[in-house]
Order: structure tokens, then C-alpha cells, then sequence
């Protein structure tokens, strides 16, 4: 079936616009410097998460309790978020907990969010599947001397179009058997915005 | 006459005290901070012109003095930087690991922003990561572009 000149007119200039509207969406994307400082918003962010961390850990390294080079056992526990954003803290004590282990200076034993895989496992190694000399045995499970805790808070003040905010990260590392706090550190972070 | 033998020795150790910085210096390391084999580095100058690193250009913006120590066997790091201009200046800085092989001993740090008001100066620190990590650069860039 063949199509009259004006219809088929209608049909080029419709192709025309439909391409030059996808034209006018397109979007671009790069990769980027996962390290690099990010101020697409003034809140909590990468380079945020990265620096607390960063910190924290070379801070951590040098307490006397670390430093004494007998690989101390950590366990990690909660760290509290009392800002009024939502911020992944696991995400933060995970690179803390990254960077130390790489350091060579500290052991981690099962925290409690990996506690149960942990004892599912060990269940699982106790069935009839598994050979019992090269199975884990229960009750042979370390636990750490230490613990370590923290929180986040911060502080939020907006006039005339600025808006400031102050936050602050606190760690702190206690010995479990005696209660003593053996190391502590924070890390203070301002950001301000203003509208131009 | 005593009087002038202890002015001698008190000026004698004066000046021992006072060479004794670079006199004993450990091989391969040149005020504190670690070298390697280069043997160019003969003033604090030569120091800082072989670890420091300017992403771009950094105008304002000086190394004015790089200081290294051990401590509990990891590598402390103090660089003083010094904000020419009456202005506010924004930079970032990291840290680059090598071992003593100098192969790359940790992974990239982050870039961590720097506020440095007019006509000051800010003293920044750091630890090596790991005992592996016994030398290092420093990486500046400017961030108020």
C-alpha cells in the first residue's frame, strides 16, 4: 500500500521531532573519582564518610592498647546516628573496620549483626555432611576484649539563605573484661552553603 | 679563667646541638623523612621538592616545611602549609603509601578538603596506614577553582 506525498510528509516531520525531543534528554554518564571531594549537597556524604574514617583509624592505631603490637581482638558495636539525617553508620564502621584490619594491628571477632551467620554455620558443620575432623567445632569461637561504639551528631543552622552544618563524629574503645575506655577520638566536620 | 673554659664548651655544644639534626642522620632518610636512594636532597627545600606533588596549579599555596618521626613503628608526618594571600583558600591534599621497594603500599586515600585562612599557617598531620608504608608523597590541589 503505498502512501500519499503528504502523509508521508507528515510521517518524516514526526520521525524529525521525535528524534530532536530524544535529542534535547539525552543524558551523559562518566565515571568519577570515587575518592574525590563531592559537594553536589551539603549532606553527609562520601568524602564525609571517608575522612571520619580515615581518621579514626590512624588515630586508633596509635593508642597504647594497639600499639603495643599484640593484635588486640575489637568486636563492633553500634554507632548512634543523632543527626537528623539518615546516615548509614554501618557504612562507616565497616571502612573504619576495613582500614584497621589492613593495618595488621587489630583482630575482629563476630559482632552481633554477624552472629548469626556465624552460628548457622557452625550448626551446619555439625551435620552428618560433613567430615567431624575437618568440621569447626562449637564452643571454640573467640571473644573480643574490646568493643567499640560511637556516635554522630550534629548541628544545623540556616539564615539568609546559608546553611551551616556541624557535624560531629565521636569513637570510643572499651575494654570489655574491666569497663576502662581505652582510646577516643573525634573528627569535626563543617559544611556551608550559600545561595548565589 | 673558668668562666671562659665553660663559655668554650657551653658555645662547643651549642653548635654540636644545633648540626646534630642532619649529622646523624639514618641512611636513607634525610631530616626524618624517608628517601630511599636519592641523593639529591641536601636542604629541607630539596626535601619537600621530592615528596610534594601539585595536581594543577596552587597559587598562594607553599610547602613550607615537612617534618617526619617513628612512632610506635608507623610513620608520623606533619607538613606545614602557608597561605600567601589575605584571602581564604580551599585546597585538598592526600597522602600517597609506597613501601621501601617504593611500590604502592596502600590504596588511595581520600582527597580530604582544607580550609587555610589569609597570611596563616596550618600544620597538617598523618600516620602511615601500616608498617609496610614506610615513605610517601603528598598530593596538593587546588579546590576554589
Amino acid at each position: 500500500m503505498t502512501q500519499s506525498l503528504p502523509v508521508r510528509l507528515a510521517s518524516i516531520f514526526a520521525f524529525c521531532v521525535a528524534v530532536g525531543l530524544s535529542g534535547c534528554a539525552s543524558e551523559k554518564t562518566k565515571y568519577g573519582d570515587a575518592r574525590g571531594v563531592e559537594t553536589v549537597t551539603n549532606q553527609f556524604g562520601s568524602t564525609d564518610l571517608q575522612m571520619i574514617a580515615e581518621s579514626m583509624t590512624r588515630s586508633m592505631v596509635n593508642a597504647p592498647v594497639v600499639a603495643a603490637g599484640n593484635l588486640p581482638i575489637m568486636t563492633v558495636q553500634e554507632v548512634k546516628n543523632k543527626t537528623s539525617e539518615y546516615i548509614d553508620t554501618r557504612a562507616i564502621t565497616d571502612s573504619i573496620r576495613v582500614e584497621l584490619q589492613k593495618s595488621g594491628r587489630v583482630r575482629f571477632a563476630a559482632d552481633a549483626a554477624a552472629m548469626d551467620q556465624q552460628v548457622e554455620e557452625l550448626k551446619r558443620q555439625q551435620s552428618d555432611y560433613y567430615d567431624p575432623k575437618k568440621s569447626s567445632e562449637i564452643g571454640k569461637m573467640v571473644g573480643a576484649a574490646y568493643r567499640l561504639e560511637g556516635n554522630i551528631s550534629s548541628i544545623v543552622k540556616e539564615a539568609k539563605g546559608v546553611k551551616d552544618i556541624y557535624y560531629k563524629f565521636n569513637l570510643q574503645l572499651w575494654n570489655i573484661q574491666n569497663g576502662l575506655l581505652e582510646w577516643t577520638d573525634e573528627k569535626e566536620i563543617r559544611k556551608t552553603t550559600s545561595k548565589t | 679563667m673558668k668562666l671562659t673554659v665553660l663559655a668554650a664548651i657551653l658555645t662547643a655544644s651549642i653548635i654540636v646541638a644545633g648540626c646534630g639534626g642532619n649529622k646523624f642522620e639514618r641512611p636513607g632518610y634525610a631530616y626524618g623523612c624517608p628517601t630511599g636512594d636519592d641523593k639529591k636532597i641536601k636542604s629541607k627545600e630539596d626535601l619537600i621538592k621530592a615528596k610534594l606533588e601539585v595536581a594543577g596549579s596552587l597559587p598562594d599555596i607553599d610547602v613550607v616545611d615537612l617534618r617526619c618521626s617513628d612512632r610506635s613503628a608507623l610513620l608520623r608526618v606533619d607538613m606545614d602549609l602557608k597561605n600567601d594571600s589575605k584571602e581564604v583558600r580551599r585546597i585538598a591534599y592526600r597522602f600517597r603509601w609506597l613501601d621501601k621497594e617504593g611500590m604502592r603500599a596502600w590504596d588511595d586515600e581520600s582527597w580530604k578538603p582544607l580550609l587555610i585562612y589569609g597570611k596563616t599557617l596550618y600544620t597538617v598531620t598523618t600516620m602511615s596506614p601500616s608498617q609496610e608504608a614506610t615513605d610517601f608523597r603528598v598530593v596538593v590541589m587546588d579546590q576554589d577553582k
